[in-house]
């Protein structure tokens, strides 16, 4: 694994942000227990990872992230980069008491947020295309994840009684 | 035939994690299967795609059972054995039978994708798939561990 092949606009992006978003996650006030916090962090990371290494390298390879197809530590920050975005999403959820009615506009936004910091890190240099993929193929992609993040997050708020506050009562 | 059997063998793990009792809360099961599967992909990238010890199939049909093994059962297979040791009273006997149960079977999978043609070992043995299971093995307990530290925490601050 190297540090990166040239530092450039895409590092300094990545650490721009990661600066940003791990300041916004100690700044915000805790809404949610360690434990559910210290998991959407997880959740985050793997999602990422996952989605990385299946179709964004191996057989399929549809993009690379940072300047090249190895493992940089660049890569490895963009990961720990995506561990927040996980937080925010179930954070922002509890906060803004998303139910059934809100949940399709909730996703709907977080998609189009996905989209609009997608196209900020192509112009970065952060994630390169190739092999015919599009921006657009990245909507199936926000969808699944978010869909998924949020209904396994109800399940979560249901098996410890998590209301639509701070208010937490464990089973 | 590869993908058949994998998918029946991830069919199987599935079920069978289903059915079982869980010893693990959610959080904790759920925390395991993320950890085991952030280090299981990283590792099996830089083993195939880095350091090119080991080969991986370019054909699609073939290419899904790697994809099954690396991200499904291995943190499936984890998730049971974590769920099964902590059934067990304080028996160390059953506990390695157990853990040499699990291993086994991750092994066993191991020897399946190069006999299916999935992964060519060119320089990478089973030994060290052995290494890094007993690791994962570990990892698996003290991400159940530190885990359940961190909730017991939380519901003492509640």
């Amino acid at each position: 694994m190297m540090l990166w092949e040239q530092f450039d606009k895409n590092e300094i992006y990545i650490l721009v942000m990661l600066v940003v978003a791990y300041a916004t996650f100690f700044i915000l006030p805790k809404k949610l227990p360690r434990n559910i916090t210290l998991l959407f962090l997880i959740w985050g990371f793997a999602s990422s990872t996952l989605f990385d290494f299946t179709i964004g390298g191996g057989l399929m390879d549809f993009y690379k992230v940072n300047d090249s197809n190895k493992y940089e530590v660049s890569d490895l920050l963009t990961y720990i980069l995506f561990a927040t975005f996980g937080y925010f999403f179930v954070y922002f959820y509890q906060v803004l008491g998303i139910n059934k009615k809100r949940f399709i506009p909730y996703v709907l936004g977080w998609t189009a947020i996905g989209l609009v910091m997608e196209t900020v890190s192509k112009w970065m240099g952060v994630t390169h295309y190739q092999h015919g993929y599009i921006l657009p193929y990245s909507i199936a992609v926000f969808l699944v994840v978010q869909t998924t993040t949020g209904l396994y997050f109800e399940l979560i708020k249901k098996r410890m009684n998590l209301g639509n506050t701070n208010e937490v009562r464990i089973k | 035939m590869g993908f058949s059997i994998f998918f029946l063998l991830t069919w199987l793990f599935c079920a069978g994690f289903i059915v079982i009792k869980k010893q693990l809360s959610i959080i904790e099961n759920t925390a395991v299967y993320l950890i085991i599967l952030i280090l299981n992909i990283n590792f099996a990238w830089i083993v195939n795609e880095e350091l090119k010890f080991v080969t991986v199939t370019k054909v699609g049909i073939d290419y899904v059972p790697f994809l099954l093994n690396r991200s499904i059962l291995i943190p499936l297979i984890l998730l049971v054995y974590l769920n099964l040791l902590l059934r067990l009273d304080k028996s160390s006997y059953k506990a390695a039978v157990l853990t040499v149960a699990s291993v086994s079977i991750m092994l066993g999978l191991s020897f399946l994708t190069t006999f299916y043609k999935v992964t060519e070992y060119t320089k990478w043995t089973h030994g060290y798939d052995l290494i890094f299971f007993l690791f994962l093995h570990l990892i698996a307990f003290y991400t159940y561990k530190l885990f359940r530290q961190i909730s017991n925490k939380a519901v003492h601050e509640l």
